[in-house]
């Protein structure tokens, strides 16, 4: 194992780069649209429903399904990787989202609203101040869940420690396979411990 | 003061005026149902055409409205309508769930009137901003609603720093309001709310919805959550800064005591309606209603207990 990775430390250490691309990728654009989302569903209860809905179907879906389900559209490669994982992001980013936000004590929002905060206002001064810990939570849950997934979408050459794993399986190399399965664990357990020490901070 | 004699609505313009408001709730999911009797077209959900004026309704005594309360909705706010001065202290009185929320709500449009129409020195509020309106008004409720994640300081000047006020007038105005609602400003400033007992919350929560000097002041059970002690200095602090910032004060208490020792005049409610408006001395005089009768005499007796056996006043917190 050592010597693999002295002979070949740019078959590792390229997968882990390009790995970490891919989830910042994905967890950028999610955030982004489920930012989007969220406020759409606080302004409207019956749409929400329905949206989460439809996403928790979405994130039923096996990945390998999804991916294939996309290749037609969208071809092989990182594209459709980051499609398909920024929408199972969608589901638990919303949900936390949601959630998250309503928690916050309707007596605080009344109080906001009633001294005559706008609604952005009351979003961005107090709700989303308050709801911090759970809108992270939604976010590390998100980046773990697609570092996980992530290592399949090299099953759609899109890089990442899944082409460590695939190409150990198929060749059945055990110094790729320990490395694939190490690093992608790893990762994910480094990241979540990261990001949950941040949150207790927040 | 009595303002008994007054014949209201001579000289200037009321501070606010109700006219004939309603707002009706769902019973089963608690949203309104937004059925605007008093006002055409706009209406996104109809209800089969059951949308006519409940005062028409009122008025033809028609069956079908009885029929339509029972199954859609409720009124939490019943025909109602009142004139309060400009500087007054009204104090609303009513039982847990006779309104009193809603009309408050309405007043600063965190509610709408599902009919009727809320004037503010004679204007429509339904024409205004409602973001402008509430910064015209200042809003208290009985859990004081501080800001957790903020000092003392910050809740306070919350509104004069959306207004971009400069730094140094913020200051000054929070020991200013600090000083009139009684705490010392530089002991209380950088205090987080979970740092305060109940009253001082509230005092925060008064002063931080007096931050802009607001005509008016919408107090929803402030002191609801209290110890009798500390209700009784609250009490004494509001009056006097009713009497320091002339404002018009809208109060609402359910305790028969406070309302009757606040207000120069006193709004009675039951069932979303307005039984009797008038000066303290008066209701207790000339009842206007069996239910005003009921209360007097049941508040009367309680008093004569306390009277009887022990020297000091306990309210009568429900
Ligand atoms: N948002 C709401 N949705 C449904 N019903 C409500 C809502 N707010 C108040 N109500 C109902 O309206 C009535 C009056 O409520 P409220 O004005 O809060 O009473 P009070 O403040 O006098 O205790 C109550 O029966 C209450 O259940
Ligand atoms: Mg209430």
């Amino acid at each position: 194992m050592i010597r693999f990775l002295t002979r070949h430390p740019e078959k590792i250490y390229i997968p882990l780069l390009e790995h970490i691309e891919l989830v910042f990728l994905t967890l950028i654009i999610s955030v982004a649209i489920a930012a989007v989302l969220t406020l759409i569903c606080l302004r409207n209860e019956s749409l929400s429903l329905w949206l989460q809905q439809l996403l928790g179907v979405v994130y039923s879906i096996p990945s390998l399904a999804l991916f294939a389900i996309l290749i037609p559209v969208t071809g092989l490669g990182r594209t459709t990787a980051v499609i398909a994982l920024t929408a199972y992001n969608q589901y638990l980013l919303l949900r936390n989202f949601t959630t998250g936000l309503k928690e916050v004590d309707p007596a605080v929002t009344d109080a906001a609203k009633g001294i005559g905060m706008t609604w952005l206002q009351v979003l961005t001064k107090v709700q989303i101040p308050l709801a911090r810990r759970a809108l992270f939570a939604g976010i590390r849950l998100a980046v773990v869940s697609t570092i996980g997934i992530g290592t399949i979408a090299a099953s759609i050459n899109a890089g990442g420690l899944g082409t460590l794993l695939f190409d150990g399986l198929r060749t059945m190399n055990i110094a790729r396979i320990l490395w694939g399965s190490i690093l992608s664990a790893g990762l994910a357990i480094l990241t979540n411990a990261l990001l949950r020490a941040a949150e207790e901070r927040l | 003061m009595n303002h008994s004699s007054e014949k209201e609505g001579l000289c200037a313009v009321p501070a606010i005026e109700y006219r004939n408001v309603y707002k009706r709730f769902d019973r089963t999911d608690g949203k309104s149902l937004r059925v605007r009797p008093c006002r055409k077209g706009g209406d996104k959900r109809k209800k089969q055409g059951e949308e006519s004026c409940p005062d028409a309704e009122a008025s033809a005594g028609a069956s079908s409205a009885g029929a339509l309360k029972e199954e859609s909705g409720f009124y939490a706010v019943n025909n109602l309508s009142a004139e309060i001065r400009d500087g007054e202290l009204i104090t609303i009185l009513g039982s847990s769930g006779c309104g009193k929320t809603t009309l408050l709500k309405m007043t600063n449009r965190l509610y709408e009137p599902d009919g009727g129409s809320i004037l503010l020195f004679g204007e429509d509020i339904q024409k205004q901003d409602p973001v402008q309106l509430r910064r015209k008004m200042g809003y208290v409720i009985q859990q004081a609603g501080l800001f957790p994640h903020m000092t003392v300081e910050d809740n306070v000047s919350v509104i004069p720093r959306l207004l971009k006020w400069e730094p140094a007038r913020c200051r000054d105005r929070v020991t200013e309001l600090l000083e009139l609602v009684g705490l010392e400003p530089d002991q209380y400033r950088s205090r987080y709310p979970s740092q305060l007992s109940g009253g001082q919350q509230q005092r925060v929560g008064l002063a931080r919805a007096l931050a802009t000097k607001p005509g008016v002041m919408l107090l929803d059970e402030p002191f609801g959550a209290v110890d009798a002690i500390t209700r009784l200095n609250l009490q004494n602090e509001l009056l006097r800064i009713h009497r320091e910032t002339g404002g018009t004060f809208l109060f609402v208490t359910h305790d028969i005591h406070e309302a009757f020792r606040l207000g120069n005049r006193v709004m009675i409610m039951n069932g979303g309606r307005l039984l009797q408006m008038d000066t303290p001395e008066t209701i207790v005089r000339k009842p206007a209603d069996p239910f005003v009768e009921t209360l007097i005499r049941s508040a009367m007796e309680q008093e004569h207990f306390w009277n009887s056996s022990i020297a000091f006043d306990r309210g009568a917190d429900k």
